[in-house]
């Protein structure tokens, strides 16, 4: 008796299985035949505002007291999002003032969309990120409602939210955000969020000087994350990140991210620093001596040189393959690389080889 | 005595049918609860995807390829291809020539106008030694080529680590193709979770679907009906065990064909094992038990939607040399790795998937035979209900088939892949026979996997190359 319950329970699962398979692909055609119809319906009415744009008259209240009762669904939203994708295509400057113009909606669709579960959060915090829908405002209800989403759980909300408050272009809403980001002690990858700072639009030099003011406020992540921002975004900071490598205190990876800095953006001052960092294995890590050793590709000085060659007998592996990139940089004579390929170390000897060979064949390609 | 024996056999009987009893419901409860965990995640991802809760393509993290190669001439070139049209900035590709009796690398020195390099090789894992090493500088990516004494296909894994510039490398076949956006996909984990030490890429068998610079542009099932059914039984067991598995961080595979390793977390175990024949799998329960070992924050993950496109065995030795190999793969890595063998210690990789593992993959081939065996024997001693045999055979037939059937189905529509309806119809057919033919003839293989096991055991495993459909 107990099997044969077991089994007609099977059965059962069977035929739910089933079913599910069916109901499931009718309801994406269903969905997928009604996102288009409303699509459809909405290039008709947006078009009509656009061309009013574009005459130069105002656009018509109703289609924003429409537009609020309609966005109220999620589909339409995904509806709305398709539409715009082929219009801010064909009509980009008169779908700047559109959006300006129906801020408002999305205000009052605010509430409505937070109480949702958060991947409809995260979407609506994507759709105001995409399409500018806070540009220029540096303060306001939208704004602190996408605060609120800073420490959400969600990695996507959080995500979407940075990318609509960077958005805005202010660069006091970028540096606030951070903060926040930072003070919910939330996992939060440093690529994700110095590539996120990096499409910031507005004035970078203005953020950059703002976020380095606000600099002792952070924890070392993101310390290291704005470092990485300055040096990425071209951000002229040569004396304060001078004294920030200077200062023995600091967090190790504060001071690589300087480091690296330097071989970005040369400084007569920060010479004698790197060299020091390269030569003095006692003092500092292996990673200090490598990393300068990288960055020193940039100072093709005698003394640069000698204390490259010097550290091609290092033994660390990564120090001698940056000595060897940075010296075949300067394209020196090939009587100043005899010394290390007829002398006793081979370590040095062969990875000077390598990079020489590699540099000839870049070179060659190029060419071709 | 005659009645003394009946009565002993009937005994044994009745125990034996206790346990399939419990057996079967607890792989049948597995198989509900995978397919219905894995479905589900699938339209949660198909959904978050639609409404755009996922990570910009502008991030880039940067991986190594390690492609193996041993006598892999016919296809290893179209494989270089693909993976220079990969959508993704910041990669290297590393070719490893087992010591290959073909042409193997002469083709690829021709094709990509490789120069010899004398490349310094820091030798973090131990491996057979260098015979040269060719680059290629010209290309949207670095491609290096090092051909090396033959060692096994682990042993050419571990000198790809060696020689890779990144802190992840993806591991996968010569033979194998990434879809454009797999790369991408792939590294999503690690940026959502700073602890994750591997990904799992989903594979799909490759044979007829047609592909235009990583992108698929006709989807159809295959002709050849055997790798038909791996189509279904690839997608039973990706969207069953491993998004379940996923779940509760018990993945104890990766395929060898599409992975991507954190290289120091590989380094400080000591990267491939190239004793065993199953070095993917082995690889990952090595990670498992090295991070519990030394209390370290892990994860081991799977990507539903990075997809690496493979082709699957089309003859019936083929394919069965291949699952002879898996299963001794298998039982090489639950062998070594037996202290997580109903180990509290080890949380769930223990108690639940290494115990799956066991139970439903390992051992599986000898209790179906088993099962086989007490049937007849009930039927000698006049135990046995043909009706209601018959009958359970038939509803355990149509339940693995209309698992099968959603796993296929929900892998179709939720990454947006148009069927004709006479694949819906193959398909439909198609799995009764995988469920109830192919399983067996297959099960039977893994249960013979052990003759021949010494002669073989450090030797590639073939099977017959075609010219990869690429445009």
């Amino acid at each position: 008796m107990n099997i044969q319950v077991l089994i007609y329970a099977y059965l059962f699962i069977c035929a739910a299985m089933i079913l599910f398979n069916i109901i499931s692909a009718f309801v994406f055609q269903e969905r997928g035949k009604r996102v288009e119809k409303v699509s459809f319906e909405f290039r008709v009415h947006i078009e009509r505002q656009l061309n009013r744009i574009a005459s130069g008259e105002f656009m018509e209240q109703a289609h924003k007291e429409e537009l609020v009762k309609v966005l109220h669904k999620t589909g339409n939203m995904i509806a709305f999002d398709e539409t715009m994708d082929l219009l801010v295509q064909k009509y980009p400057r008169e779908s700047k003032t559109y959006f300006s113009e129906i801020h408002m909606v999305f205000l009052e669709l605010t509430e409505y969309y937070h109480s949702k579960d958060p991947v409809t959060v995260a979407f609506f915090a994507h759709i105001l990120g995409k399409y500018r829908i806070l540009k220029g405002t540096s303060d306001g209800v939208l704004i602190r409602k996408l605060f609120q989403l800073l420490c959400s759980e969600s990695l996507y909300i959080r995500e979407n939210a940075l990318y609509a408050i960077y958005g805005s272009g202010e660069y006091k809403n970028v540096v606030e955000a951070l903060l926040c980001v930072d003070r919910c002690k939330l996992f939060h990858h440093t690529k994700l969020l110095t590539d996120r700072l990096l499409t910031f639009e507005g004035d970078r030099n203005r953020l950059a000087k703002a976020l380095w003011r606000s600099f002792e406020a952070f924890s070392i992540k993101y310390q290291v994350v704005i470092l990485e921002y300055i040096r990425f975004g071209d951000v002229d900071m040569r004396e304060p990140m001078l004294e920030l490598m200077r200062n023995n205190s600091r967090d190790d990876e504060i001071r690589y991210s300087c480091i690296r800095y330097f071989g970005k953006y040369f400084y007569e001052k920060a010479h004698p620093l790197l060299i020091e960092f390269l030569e003095n294995t006692k003092q500092y890590r292996w990673e200090y001596s490598a990393i300068a050793a990288r960055s020193l590709a940039l100072y093709p000085k005698d003394r640069t040189v000698t204390a490259l060659k010097r550290s091609l007998n290092n033994p660390n592996w990564h120090v001698r393959n940056n000595a060897a990139i940075s010296l075949q940089r300067f394209n020196l004579p090939f009587t100043e690389y005899l010394d290390i390929l007829e002398g006793n170390d081979r370590y040095a000897r062969e990875i000077m080889q390598y990079r020489m060979q590699h540099e000839k064949l870049g070179k060659e390609a190029a060419l071709t | 005595m005659t009645q003394q024996l009946t009565d002993i056999i009937k005994a044994i009987l009745q125990g034996s049918g206790v346990f399939f009893i419990v057996y079967l419901i607890g792989y049948s409860t597995f198989l509900f609860l995978a397919v219905a965990v894995g479905s589900s995640t699938l339209y949660q991802k198909r959904r978050q995807i639609k409404m755009k809760n996922t990570l910009m393509q502008d991030y880039y993290v940067p991986v190594s390829i390690i492609t193996p190669a041993y006598n892999e001439h016919v296809t290893v070139v179209e494989t270089v291809k693909s993976l220079l049209a990969l959508e993704y900035n910041i990669y290297e590709i590393i070719v490893v020539d087992d010591g290959s009796k073909d042409d193997t690398s002469k083709v690829l020195i021709e094709a990509f106008d490789m120069h010899p390099v004398n490349r310094p090789v820091q030798y973090k894992i131990t491996c057979q030694p260098v015979e040269y090493i060719y680059e290629s500088v010209g290309e949207k990516v670095p491609i290096t080529l090092i051909r090396k004494k033959n060692g096994g296909k682990a042993d050419a894994l571990n000198m790809g680590i060696n020689m890779a510039g990144y802190p992840y490398f993806v591991c996968m076949d010569a033979d194998s193709v990434l879809q454009y956006d797999s790369l991408g996909k792939i590294v999503h984990p690690v940026l959502e979770n700073d602890h994750v030490v591997a990904v799992g890429g989903t594979i799909r068998p490759s044979n007829d679907v047609e592909l235009e610079k990583g992108r698929v542009i006709k989807y159809r099932l295959p002709r050849n009906i055997l790798a038909c059914m791996q189509v279904l039984e690839y997608d039973r067991s990706f969207l069953a065990s491993r998004i379940l598995f996923d779940k509760i961080n018990g993945s104890l595979i990766i395929s060898g064909a599409f992975g991507l390793f954190k290289k120091d977390t590989v380094i400080a175990c000591g990267g491939y094992d190239h004793t065993t024949m199953g070095e993917d799998m082995e690889l990952v329960v090595k990670l498992h038990e090295f991070c519990l070992t030394n209390q370290i924050d892990y994860s081991i993950r799977y990507a539903t939607d990075a997809i690496c496109w493979t082709q699957v065995p089309e003859t019936l030795k083929d394919l069965f040399k291949q699952r002879r190999r898996w299963h001794l793969g298998l039982f090489q890595s639950m062998t070594k790795h037996k202290a997580l063998f109903a180990n509290a210690k080890y949380g769930a990789v223990s108690l639940i998937s290494y115990l799956y593992f066991l139970l439903y993959e390992l051992l599986s081939p000898y209790i179906e035979i088993f099962g086989v065996f007490t049937v007849v024997l009930a039927f000698i001693v006049n135990m046995i209900n043909v009706r209601f045999m018959v009958m359970f055979l038939l509803i355990y037939t149509g339940y693995s088939s209309i698992l099968t059937l959603t796993a296929f189905f929900s892998r179709i529509q939720t990454v947006d892949l148009k069927i004709s309806f006479s694949d819906v119809l193959k398909a439909v057919l198609l799995c009764f026979f995988e469920v109830s033919f192919l399983r067996f003839a297959i099960a039977w293989v893994r249960a013979t996997a052990f003759a021949g096991y010494k002669k073989k055991k450090l030797q590639w495993g073939r099977i017959e190359r075609k010219h990869i459909n690429l445009k």
